[in-house]
């Protein structure tokens, strides 16, 4: 298991502050291994982490799947792809339309520690 | 876009045609929103879509029912094609993802080139030693069950 960098840290930190026990690096079969996962009673959330280039297609039919198996299928499965780097992602992007149709939320931000205000926000969102 | 449709040398796929083909496995929402801006079928019967993801990236997504090697193969075929077009050689791949799959303990253990050598080559020096054929088998499985151990974590801690 990787070393956990200051930006992970302060991601991991608002999903306890949210009341999520956290797990890193898990896998789920031999196909998926979700970088962060966040149990709680009423609610589970999926967050990925990608950085350097712009979220792709495969990214998010992956999480949809996965989110769709028996494992998440019943329950409530919240998922956060928090996209990193130095390029232009906004909100009119394509593949932010795709990811609204499978409801995964995509934060964009130049580095982790740029994108935890909104996952706070995002979050609160997504299990109102 | 139009240089790829232009100047490459495959039969198109209607959009709506890949749109199809994608729906079993994305489902209704996910194979309407993608953006297919081409489609194309592999040299290994893959399915092969331009995608956009932003305005200035692109994905190659390739799906194929015969497995990941036959996807990775037209992948491959797919992208040397792109970069034979003229003024389409400065295209650059942002990222890779293979599909993950850490071998099991028994991934290794049956492994017919692993178990096999080494259980003939342990067998025939103990019964050359011994001349006994229970004292090789129980030393073979010995042996051959701390190789599997000990080439288990190696495997992992290499990946």
């Amino acid at each position: 298991m990787s070393q956990v960098n200051k930006g992970e840290r302060q991601i991991i930190d608002t999903l306890q502050k949210n009341g999520f026990k956290v797990t890193r690096e898990r896998a789920f079969g031999p196909k998926w291994i979700v970088d962060l996962v966040g149990e709680r009673e009423d609610a589970i959330l999926l967050v990925e982490f990608k950085s350097g280039a712009p979220v792709s297609h495969a990214d998010i039919f992956d999480l949809v799947a996965l989110r769709n198996s028996q494992q998440f299928r019943d329950k409530n499965t919240k998922c956060f792809i928090l996209n990193t780097g130095k390029f232009q992602l906004d909100k009119d992007a394509p593949i932010m339309k795709v990811a609204e149709a499978g409801k995964i939320t995509i934060i964009h931000g130049e580095n982790l520690s740029n994108v935890i205000g909104e996952l706070n926000s995002a979050i609160a969102r997504a299990l109102s | 876009m139009n240089k790829i449709r232009r100047d490459f040398q495959r039969q198109l796929i209607e959009t709506e045609d890949a749109r199809n083909e994608l729906r079993p496995i994305l489902g209704e929402e996910l194979s309407k929103a993608a953006v297919i801006n081409l489609a194309y079928r592999g040299m290994a019967g893959s399915l092969i879509c331009i995608m956009a993801i932003t305005s200035l990236d692109f994905e190659i997504f390739t799906c194929c029912k015969g497995g990941i090697s036959d996807a990775a193969y037209d992948f491959n075929w797919f992208w040397r094609q792109l970069r034979k077009i003229e003024n389409l050689s400065d295209l650059v791949l942002a990222d890779i993802r293979p599909a993950v799959k850490t071998p099991t303990f028994i991934d290794i253990v049956r492994d017919p080139i692993f178990s096999g050598l080494s259980t003939a080559a342990i067998w025939a020096l103990i019964m050359e030693v011994t001349k006994s054929s229970g004292i090789a088998i129980l030393s073979v499985g010995i042996v051959l069950l701390f190789d599997s151990v000990v080439l288990y974590y190696w495997r992992k801690k290499k990946r």
